[in-house]
């Protein structure tokens, strides 16, 4: 019988290497960890930072080219690393378990969702048919999926996000496992439905005493859910402790770097403290300290060894570890090196607002709100078409957009907020005229946008740029980055090929790249550098308003900030005004003069950033601001829960859109809109129990 | 569904029509005069310019084209496809007889690239680079690379010629003696099946190899499934949607094929009544060739569109 007093799961100085054509990737390199019974251990790391090459060593589901190559992973005593395939079969979905980061492609298509939880007990149990479908419908049952004697016969894609991973959970937790490992469970999930996962996986590894790895970027996630943290970086682990001294007393540079440079919803900045340069590659890494090159605390201790010598991951507190050379061995004795101050812990953590005081708030003065009105939108619609039926004629209308008024100040950033599918992307695009609107009328600058003909419009192209969300896909990968970015200029016949070099150099500059870097291919990019080459591009042109569309969302949380810092400081050098389109609400509070939000195709709120995260008016934005997890494990919120998932924008609901997840709603919300009318000075909300 | 079948068959007038339209055209416009081809050459010496004009009169062909196209799909509608202009025989009757042939031959064409191509497509996707699927490449490309008729010969030379395993042409009727007949079908289904085999190897393996890097396999395996129900439970049923589209495309070439191997082996079917019909400008004869075989590939296309809906569920048509 395993020993009670063991842990779960240990993992001895595991490396798994990846034999690639440009040589071995050190994907997880040296690392030791354990997992107690029923405790939830936080993996916290960026990209390639090895915690999902990590997890997937522990479940043995590494493929060629990969391999672990040495160390030892012990669950409940028994060493998984020698097991034999045959052997790993009866434990992966039995005592371990997974589930994965984005849940509909996780699920197989062409199953139904039923057969798919169901199989697990057919694999390791000797359960019958019937008993199988009665236990699938209850594992449906319990993690709570309406109406599951139904919800069994549907496929993956007739389900939402949500919905799927609750499905991959049921199917995760059907057998009880000892171990659940969840590999960004969140992730791709809009934050009132990451509310509710997180919720469930909280309550059922209560229910079942399953322990569980978390394996996420986001720190709020950690906070809010670990017992313990181990930190990655570039293959190792720096840092590991309870997750209330990680954050109060972070003693790795990385750490601290982190958390400092998170914006963090209630309290503002003026500027976020960027960890410099990107997350190294894992090919033939120099020899010391991973994170030296990135390192601040290197550079002012002034310490030579972090190039040399690789530190090692030594006791520096009670159940706290971390891999820096600040911190010495002396015997059994550990202590900071000699001359090394103890190391302040970063303001982000320190400060615990939730939604925060006014003194926070006002670190950061909002921009002049006397300017004039640049862009004024007015009862903006866009509805795309939905045909069927034989003659394929309209039979409905997605209203992505459905009567969005409101007005942009010169020289202000304007945040719009929502959940996937509010419509909030659609309206960034169609002010542009990149999509043709269906309704509705924008003035920019004084002029019509939407009566425009081509020719005018081309002008008009000019004052307005955008910054696309996935900096991947939005450079074309066979011109060279000098080249797109003089395409623009190009078009609108400005300068001579000399001016022009002259300009893309400038804008180079600008965003913080080289001027060899025009001649180069956006594969030769990270993605950090990208964006800031999506940046350039959208400057050269010189214009006034820039529709910034998710414009930090695919970026690691280090690279998040230097990007944030940059917008901010060209905002101020050019004068430019921003609608700042995104997800998250941390990120726009940290960027925005006022904020907007969506929520099925309509608007549900306006106010200055410190009115409107002070004091929300509306039920959606106080639960969604709820939501928004807080990297501060001694911060208890209260939480609202939204129920369901965002309705169909198809045929949304009667009345108060919101209505049916409305914590607040009464009759007249299911019958009459409420009107989007001014509550307090300058605080628009729609909402009829808001007076 | 019944709604989308309806929307597809009315999608086929439109194509039918112009499919029709245009080889009724390239007849008319083709050089020689099948009138010349109806009699003798030494008959023709005889006949009087009137008497040849009397004829052409007689059969309809001084009309203008327009009315000529319009007479013959007024009858085609009415399930008249007329008379060969040699013969006189019922063209419906001809392709009757004509059309199970092509048939038997196109459809164990592609039961024989099946069978063949996606144990090897799958045995090359799971060890992609290894010996077996360089060899299995290879004989794609070779096969997609050789000739038909080339293949033919060979294959008459090796099995009929050589080792006198199997006949070397002439044709049985299915329905007269199943194993005479498939005994002389073994080389012709080879020949025509091999370019279709090469395909659906090419794309069993891509399609595979896409599908065993999804994400629903990686959950597959996490869930403690073993990789031979990983493969044909999980993977193969997903892999198999762009195989079922290269059988709809490949079709075509396949009845195309067909005209080449029907001479070959002489088998009596649609691609030999209409080369033959075309050598002599047998107008009615070419037309129901023609329609016939563009409704064929416009129903197996129709059947894979809906085959796609029965294996995935994403596309089943509301």
């Amino acid at each position: 019988m395993a020993n009670k007093q063991q842990p779960l799961l240990q993992v001895n100085d595991l490396h798994t290497y990846f034999y690639t054509e440009d040589g071995v990737v050190k994907a997880v390199d040296g690392v030791n960890f354990h997992v107690s019974r029923g405790e939830v251990l936080g993996l916290v790391g960026e990209s390639g930072s090895g915690k999902s090459v990590t997890s997937l060593s522990i479940m043995r589901l590494i493929g060629p080219p990969g391999k672990i190559v040495s160390g030892e992973i012990l669950f409940d005593g028994k060493p998984l690393q020698t097991m034999s395939e045959k052997e790993m079969v009866h434990i992966r979905g039995d005592a371990v378990s997974m589930i994965f980061q984005q849940p509909q492609s996780s699920l197989n298509p062409v199953y139904t969702t039923g057969d798919q939880v169901a199989e697990v007990f057919k694999l390791h149990s000797k359960m019958d048919g019937a008993e199988i479908d009665t236990r699938t419908t209850e594992m449906f049952r319990m993690v709570g999926i309406p109406d599951p004697a139904q919800k069994v016969k549907a496929y993956p894609h007739e389900m939402s996000g949500g919905q799927a991973q609750r499905v991959m959970i049921a199917m995760g937790l059907a057998l009880s496992p000892k171990l659940l490992i969840a590999d960004e469970p969140t992730t791709a999930l809009d934050v009132t439905i990451q509310a509710q996962i997180l919720d469930l996986i909280r309550n059922l590894k209560e229910q079942l005493e399953t322990a569980v790895i978390l394996i996420t970027h986001d720190l709020g996630v950690i906070a809010e859910m670990a017992d313990r943290v181990a930190v990655m970086y570039a293959g190792q682990i720096v840092e590991q402790a309870p997750v209330e001294t990680l954050f109060a007393q972070p003693k790795h540079p990385y750490t601290q770097g982190l958390l400092a440079s998170i914006p963090v919803l209630g309290t503002v900045k003026d500027r976020l403290d960027a960890i410099p340069g990107a997350v190294p590659n894992l090919v033939d890494l120099p020899p010391g300290c991973h994170f030296a090159a990135r390192c601040s605390a290197r550079i002012e201790y002034g310490l030579d060894i972090c190039r040399h010598k690789e530190p090692d991951l030594l006791q520096v507190g009670a159940n706290q570890e971390a891999k820096c050379w600040l911190y010495q061995s002396d015997g059994d004795h550990v202590a900071p090196l000699a001359g090394v101050a103890p190391v302040e812990k970063p303001k982000a953590a320190s400060d615990p607002a939730p939604v925060a005081p006014a003194e926070v708030h006002a670190q950061r003065t909002t921009r002049t709100t006397t300017a004039k009105t640049l862009l004024d939108v007015k009862k903006l619609r866009k509805y795309y078409p939905v045909r069927g039926g034989v003659m394929r004629r309209v039979m409905a209308n997605v209203k992505a957009v459905d009567g969005v008024s409101f007005t942009i100040r010169a020289g202000e950033t304007l945040g719009l907020v929502g959940e996937s599918g509010c419509g909030k992307s659609t309206i960034g695009r169609t002010i542009l005229r990149l999509q043709e609107p269906t309704d509705g009328s924008v003035q920019f600058d004084g002029q019509d946008v939407f009566s425009m003909s081509r020719q005018e419009l081309k002008g008009l192209r000019r004052d307005m740029q955008i910054v696309l969300q996935d900096p991947y896909a939005s450079l074309n990968p066979r011109k060279q980055i000098g080249q797109s970015i003089a395409d623009g200029l190009k078009v609108h016949n400005i300068g001579t090929a000399k001016e022009r070099k002259d300009i893309i150099i400038d804008m180079l500059r600008k965003v913080g790249l080289e001027d060899y870097h025009a001649l180069r291919y956006p594969h030769e990019f990270s993605g950090g550098q990208r964006q800031r080459i999506g940046i350039a591009r959208a400057l050269a042109l010189n214009p006034k308003f820039i529709v910034c569309d998710e414009p930090v969302s695919a970026l690691d949380v280090s690279i998040q900030s230097q990007v944030l810092n940059l917008l901010n400081d060209l905002q101020d050098e050019f004068d430019l005004t921003y609608l700042f389109v995104a997800h998250d609400l941390s990120v726009v509070e940290h960027i925005s003069d006022r904020v907007a939000i969506m929520y099925l195709g309509k608007m549900v709120e306006l106010a200055s950033r410190d009115d409107l995260f002070r004091n929300p008016l509306h039920p959606y934005t106080q639960s969604l601001m709820s939501a928004v997890p807080i990297p501060d494990p001694t911060l208890k919120k209260e939480r609202i829960i939204l129920k369901g998932d965002v309705p169909s924008p198809l045929s949304p609901p009667t009345g108060c859109r919101f209505h049916t997840r409305c914590p607040l709603a009464v009759d007249r919300c299911k019958m009459e809109e409420p009107p989007f009318e001014e509550k307090r000075p300058d605080h628009f909300a729609a909402c009829w129990e808001v007076s | 569904m019944i709604q989308y079948i309806i929307r597809r068959l009315l999608a086929t007038i439109p194509v039918l029509l112009i499919v029709t339209f245009i080889v009724f055209t390239l007849m008319f416009m083709a050089p020689g005069d099948p009138i010349y081809l109806l009699v003798d050459v030494e008959q023709t010496d005889g006949l009087t310019e009137v008497q040849m004009d009397a004829l052409r009169h007689e059969l309809g062909l001084d009309r203008p084209l327009i009315v000529q196209y319009g007479d013959w799909l007024w009858h085609a509608l009415q399930g008249d496809l007329g008379t060969s202009i040699r013969g006189g025989r019922q063209v419906s009757d001809m392709l009757k007889s004509a059309f199970p042939v092509s048939m038997e031959l196109a459809l164990l064409s592609i039961v024989f690239a099946l069978v063949i191509a996606i144990p090897i497509g799958i045995y090359a996707a799971l060890k992609p680079n290894s010996f077996g699927d360089l060899l299995g490449t290879s004989l794609a490309i070779g096969g997609i690379s050789a000739p038909n008729f080339w293949v033919a010969l060979l294959l008459v030379y090796l099995f009929a010629v050589k080792l006198s395993l199997l006949p070397s042409s002439g044709f049985v009727r299915f329905s007269e003696d199943i194993p005479a007949n498939l005994e002389r079908m073994v080389l012709p289904v080879i020949t025509l099946g091999i370019g279709l085999m090469a395909s659906v190897m090419r794309m069993t393996r891509s399609g595979m190899l896409e599908v065993m890097h999804q994400d629903y396999i990686r959950t597959a395996r996490a869930k403690g499934a073993k990789e031979g129900r990983v493969v044909f439970k999980h993977a193969f049923r997903n892999a198999m949607l762009p195989v079922l589209t290269i059988i709809g495309l490949q079709f075509g070439a396949l009845l195309g094929g067909a005209v080449v191997i029907e001479q070959i082996f002489s088998l009596p079917g649609m691609g030999r009544l209409g080369l033959d019909a075309i050598f002599i400008r047998d107008f009615p004869v070419v037309q129901g060739v023609v329609l016939v075989i563009t409704l064929s590939y416009l129903t197996v296309n129709l059947v894979v569109d809906l085959l796609y809906g029965l294996l995935d569920p994403r596309i089943r048509v509301s």
